[in-house]
C-alpha cells in the first residue's frame, strides 16, 4: 500500500501547525490548501449591516450595563428634596418641631412655662377667668360663663354685695369673703349673726337684759320678725360665715337657705383654682 | 493539490483588520454608546463572523452577521478584556447563534439539507452538478462543502480555529468544551481531511 495513502496519525502539534499554514508532513499540500481557502474565502468585504445595526453604527446604542454592582449613589443619602415642598402649615410645624427637640428639658419647661403664662394673661386681659383658663387649657374640661348668676346671687345676698366694685363672679366671691370676714368678727367678738340665739331657748331680749342698758329694753319685740327683714341694715351680712352653718331660728329673718352656705348656689360652677 | 489546483481562483487574503493598540479607546468609546466605536468594531470583524458563517452552512449570513453584532453591542457594556478576546466574545455569540438558526431553519422546514448528527446543517449533495461541483471549488461553498462532510463538532473546531482564529483555549469556552476535548476533536477533523485530499491527489 503507497505510503501517502496512509497519512501517520496527527498529534496536537502537528495539528497545530497545519492549522497555522505550515506543512508537517508530505503529501500535505491538499489539506493545506484547504485550509488557505477557508481562512482567505472568509475575509471579503465588509457585509451590509442589517436596517437595525446599521441605525447603530450610525446613530449609537444606550447600552444595557446589566445589574449595578451597588445601589444607585441617588439613593444612598435618601430621597432628593421634593421640589414643591411641604405646605406653609406643615412646614410651620416642622420648624417648631425641630426647634422644640433641639431644646434641653429645662429649656423645654421654660417654654411650656412661658407660653402658659401667655396664654392666660392673654385670656385674663380678655375677661376670662384664670383658672378657668387654666383648667380649660389642661383639660377637655369647658366652664360656661355663668357670671350673671353669679351677680344676681350677689344682688340677692344683700345690699352690701349691691354696693361691690366688683362684677360678675368675683363680686360674689367679694360678697363671701366678706361674710366670712364679718362672721370672723363676729365670732371674735362674742357676737351672733343677726337673728342667731347664743343658746336654744335665748332670744336677744334676753340677751339685751343681761346688758349695763337694760332699762331701756322694751319688754316685747315685734310679733312679726319678717317684717323687719326688708328694712334690714345695708350692712348686716347676709347671713352665718360661709363655713359655719348654723341652723337659723324660725324667727330668723329672710335670707338664704338655712343649709345653704354663703356663695353661688348649687348648679353654679365654683371658681376655685 | 486539491482546491488550489487547476480551476481554482485564490482570492487575497487581507488578514484580521485588527484595530491594534487604539482597541482599548475604541472599547470605551463603543460601551459609551459612541456609533463610530461599533462601526470600527464591526469593520474589523463583520468580514470574518460572515466567513464563519456561511463556511457553517448558515443560510444569508449577513443577516444574522448583524444580529451577532447588535447582541454584542448591546451588552458590550458588561465585556471587559483586549482585542482577541473580544474577538473570542463575538465569536461565541456568532457560534451560538448560527446553532439557533440552523434548529429554528430546520424547525420551519425550509432546510434542504437533512439534519446531521448533532443537530447541524449538512449541504445537500445532490444539489452539485458537474458545474456548481467546479464552481464549489472555486470559493467558499467549496469550503462549505468540505466541512460539512466532518463531524459537526470537528467542523466547529476547525472553523472557530482557522476562520476565527481563535486558540485551543477560546474554542473550548465558546464551545463550552474542555480544551483536551477541542484538542481530539481537531485531530480528528484534520485527520478525515488529510485522508480526503490524500485520496483525491491519489484518485484520478
Amino acid at each position: 500500500m503507497d505510503e501517502m495513502s496512509t497519512p501517520r496519525p496527527l498529534d496536537d502539534a502537528s495539528a497545530d501547525a497545519l492549522i497555522a499554514g505550515r506543512p508537517t508532513a508530505a503529501g500535505d499540500e491538499g489539506l493545506l490548501a484547504f485550509i488557505e481557502d477557508m481562512r482567505v474565502s472568509s475575509h471579503g468585504p465588509v457585509p451590509s449591516p442589517s436596517v437595525a445595526l446599521a441605525s447603530v453604527l450610525d446613530g449609537g446604542l444606550v447600552t444595557e450595563k446589566g445589574d449595578l454592582p451597588a445601589t444607585a449613589a441617588s439613593n444612598v443619602t435618601g430621597p432628593a428634596r421634593q421640589a414643591a415642598g411641604l405646605p406653609k402649615w406643615r412646614r410651620k410645624r416642622m420648624i417648631i418641631s425641630t426647634f422644640l427637640a433641639g431644646l434641653s428639658v429645662p429649656a423645654k419647661a421654660f417654654v411650656g412655662i412661658s407660653m402658659a403664662a401667655a396664654s392666660v394673661g392673654g385670656a385674663a386681659a380678655a375677661g376670662v377667668p384664670v383658672a378657668q383658663t387654666a383648667v380649660e387649657a389642661v383639660s377637655p374640661v369647658e366652664f360656661h360663663d355663668n357670671s350673671d348668676d353669679a351677680a344676681d346671687h350677689g344682688e340677692n345676698v344683700s345690699d352690701t354685695a349691691r354696693d361691690t366694685e366688683e362684677t360678675g363672679k368675683d363680686k360674689g366671691k367679694a360678697v363671701s369673703d366678706e361674710a366670712k370676714t364679718k362672721g370672723e368678727e363676729m365670732r371674735q367678738d362674742g357676737d351672733r349673726p343677726t337673728g342667731a340665739p347664743e343658746t336654744p331657748g335665748s332670744t336677744g331680749l334676753d340677751k339685751a337684759n343681761t346688758t349695763p342698758g337694760a332699762d331701756h329694753v322694751p319688754d316685747s319685740v315685734p310679733a312679726t320678725p319678717a317684717a323687719g327683714a326688708d328694712n334690714q341694715p345695708a350692712d348686716t351680712p347676709a347671713g352665718p360665715p360661709a363655713d359655719v352653718p348654723v341652723t337659723a331660728p324660725v324667727s330668723t329673718p329672710a335670707g338664704p337657705p338655712t343649709s345653704t352656705p354663703a356663695g353661688p348656689p348649687a348648679g353654679v360652677p365654683v371658681d376655685r383654682p | 493539490m486539491a482546491t488550489a489546483g487547476a480551476g481554482t481562483v485564490r482570492r487575497p487574503w487581507h488578514g484580521h483588520a485588527l484595530i491594534g493598540p487604539a482597541f482599548d479607546q475604541v472599547l470605551a468609546a463603543a460601551q459609551t454608546g459612541a456609533g463610530w466605536a461599533f462601526t470600527r468594531l464591526y469593520e474589523s470583524l463583520a468580514p470574518s463572523v460572515v466567513g464563519f458563517l456561511r463556511a457553517r452552512g448558515v443560510r444569508e449570513p449577513e443577516d444574522v452577521a448583524s444580529e451577532v453584532f447588535l447582541s454584542a453591542f448591546t451588552n458590550i457594556a458588561r465585556f471587559a478584556g483586549n482585542e482577541t478576546q473580544w474577538r473570542s466574545w463575538v465569536f461565541k455569540i456568532a457560534y451560538r447563534r448560527m446553532v439557533d438558526h440552523t434548529r429554528s431553519e430546520i424547525r420551519r422546514g425550509r432546510s434542504e439539507a437533512p439534519e446531521a448528527p448533532g443537530g447541524h446543517h449538512v449541504v445537500d449533495a445532490a444539489a452539485t452538478s458537474a458545474e456548481g461541483e467546479a464552481l464549489n471549488r472555486l470559493g467558499t461553498e467549496r469550503v462549505q462543502e468540505i466541512l460539512a462532510e466532518l463531524a459537526p463538532d470537528q467542523a466547529d473546531v476547525l472553523a472557530l480555529r482557522v476562520i476565527a482564529d481563535l486558540s485551543i483555549d477560546q474554542v473550548a469556552a465558546a464551545l463550552d468544551k474542555s480544551p483536551t476535548a477541542v484538542k481530539a476533536l481537531q485531530r480528528r477533523g484534520l485527520a478525515t481531511l488529510r485522508r480526503r485530499f490524500s485520496a483525491e491527489g491519489v484518485s484520478p
